[in-house]
């Protein structure tokens, strides 16, 4: 196997005083789509926001595409070609849609998809184009979410839950969104909780508890497993 | 004569436009204010200083290297908002995690300071800035004479406020300035620098309180003292405007101004405290002011 785009060792981060993550271990290869799983509150955002490098107290190692993370600024890291979509969304209510849009800078030397091609993908963004960005629905403000992090040209997008509190038809359109991207070969780090969406696109799975990864397993094993998941998730 | 309201329609305009003149100055104050508040979020009490030290730059300028006016509105913001970014690098970014509370203490300390180093070396009393020939006398408008200087004053802060207004609504800074008002951590992890967008904005609030001291200096006198005089009714054109509105600062300095000119007219006893008034309506009929949204 090639070498992990995205590979984490041992990393421990805090909020203040309190001690999230625990050692987290994983690796992510190029072209890949993994999804951490895990319940409400073991660390699964908490690892993408200390990935990011907006979580600043953190231990361990993360390196991107070989470089070391751990000692770039906040403002340093999408330059090195990775996308935050955060659980929020993040869009911005004084933005308009397409400022939303256009905000992210580009990162990469060849650019991301262009205008046009992104609004191929998502043709409700070009038609409320000039609307306040709040304006827009939750399924659509989550299009605009991944959409302008296209534009930046990231080689690695790292998506919070991007179908929480959605309806299953816009749920669909997420999936085959990101269907698209990895045949284009971008490489997702997924938190998500919805089973049913991440057995479609997913790759490779781990489990965390408690700020640990405690499994990790490929999409062919997820029935068998399924039962013993069940239990861990509480779904 | 012709009257308005009993007034002789001489006073009544001569009295709109002293408010005129008040008002260009309160909103090209009240918008550097807003422009930091919304970024920084600190109330910056040095604005008053900054303003001063704009009139004291064209001034000395001028009597000592021989340097004019229309230089000196180009150099005097430039200089001002330089020193606002120093300030910002080595000072007030450290205080970002405090509490706000710490940097509109430091801000009102550097302003005593500023204001106590220049009356130490000018006193109190204020300097006469004369304005470029080009600039002087005045023009018969057939109801009264309107001193060229004060016409072109309001122009130009009128040209200043909507250009900054342009440049935060319209363009691709501005965007980032607007999103970094809502949640600079994001901002940042998109990798914009949002540490240096920071020392900008408050360079170029600065930049906009020195702008408006070198084109005071020429109106009022130029004196240690003329920021104190002036930031206190600016900060109440800030509140009722609505903090941190860009929009709200610029239309409410100029109708604030105009509303002093106007009590001036017609009960001249309450013109010094006809803003406060209105400020304590507005808290209380609409405490977010009249341009904030409610938080």
């Amino acid at each position: 196997m090639s070498e992990p785009l995205l590979s984490l060792s041992d990393l421990h981060a805090w909020y203040g005083e309190s001690h999230v993550l625990h050692g987290v271990d994983l690796d992510v290869f190029p072209g890949e789509t993994v999804t951490l799983l895990g319940r409400n509150g073991v660390g699964k955002t908490t690892t993408l926001r200390a990935i990011m490098g907006i979580i600043r107290r953190r231990t361990g190692r993360i390196t991107f595409d070989g470089k070391d993370l751990m000692r770039l600024p906040l403002h340093r890291t999408a330059h090195q070609g990775i996308g935050f979509v955060p659980e929020e969304r993040g869009i911005f209510a004084t933005l308009s849609v397409e400022e939303n849009l256009l905000l992210p800078p580009v990162v990469s030397k060849e650019g991301g998809m262009g205008l046009e091609e992104i609004f191929d993908l998502f043709p409700n963004l070009k038609e409320r184009r000039n609307s306040s960005g709040t304006k827009l629905s939750g399924g659509e403000q989550q299009m605009l979410a991944i959409a302008r992090m296209l534009r930046t040209g990231v080689r690695l997008l790292l998506l919070d839950e991007p179908t929480e509190g959605l309806a299953p038809v816009i749920v669909q359109r997420i999936g085959e969104v990101l269907r698209e991207l990895k045949k284009r070969g971008m490489t997702v780090l997924l938190v998500e909780q919805n089973f049913h969406f991440a057995r479609r696109i997913a790759d490779r799975f781990y489990l965390m508890e408690n700020g640990r990864v405690t499994a990790s397993f490929p999409v062919s094993e997820l029935d068998r497993r399924r039962e013993a998941l069940h239990e861990t998730l509480g779904v | 004569m012709t009257m308005i309201f009993g007034i002789p329609v001489q006073a009544f305009m001569g009295q709109l436009l002293v408010g005129l003149i008040n008002g260009s100055f309160y909103a090209m104050l009240s918008l550097g204010l807003a422009i930091i508040f919304g970024m920084l979020r600190i109330i910056n009490f040095a604005h008053g200083a900054q303003y001063m030290l704009g009139a004291f730059v064209g001034y000395l300028l001028l009597t000592h290297f021989g340097i004019g006016y229309w230089p000196a509105l180009i150099l005097a913001p430039l200089i001002v908002g330089i020193t606002g970014m120093i300030i910002e690098r080595l000072a007030l970014s450290r205080l970002y995690d405090l509490d706000h509370l710490y940097g509109l203490l430091f801000t009102f300390g550097l302003a005593l300071v500023i204001e106590g180093v220049f009356r130490y070396y000018y006193g109190v009393s204020g300097q006469a800035y004369t304005p470029p020939p080009a600039l002087t006398g005045a023009v018969n408008l057939g109801f009264m004479f309107l001193p060229v200087y004060r016409g072109w004053a309001v122009i130009a802060s009128l040209v200043v406020c909507l250009g900054t207004w342009l440049l935060i609504e319209k363009t691709k800074l501005g965007s980032y300035l607007r999103a970094a008002t809502e949640n600079p951590t994001l901002v940042q992890a998109f990798g914009v620098n949002v540490p240096l967008l920071l020392t900008l904005t408050y360079g170029i609030g600065a930049a906009l309180a020195g702008l408006a001291g070198i084109m005071a200096a020429p109106v009022y006198q130029v004196s240690p003292l003329m920021g104190s005089n002036l930031i206190i009714i600016v900060f109440a054109v800030v509140v009722v405007g609505g903090m941190g509105s860009i929009l709200g600062a610029i239309v409410t300095g100029y109708l604030l101004g105009l509303a002093e000119g106007l009590t001036k007219v017609f009960y001249p006893e309450a013109s010094n405290i006809v803003i406060f008034v209105i400020m304590a309506i507005v808290l209380l009929v609409r405490p977010a002011g009249l341009f904030g949204k409610d938080a």
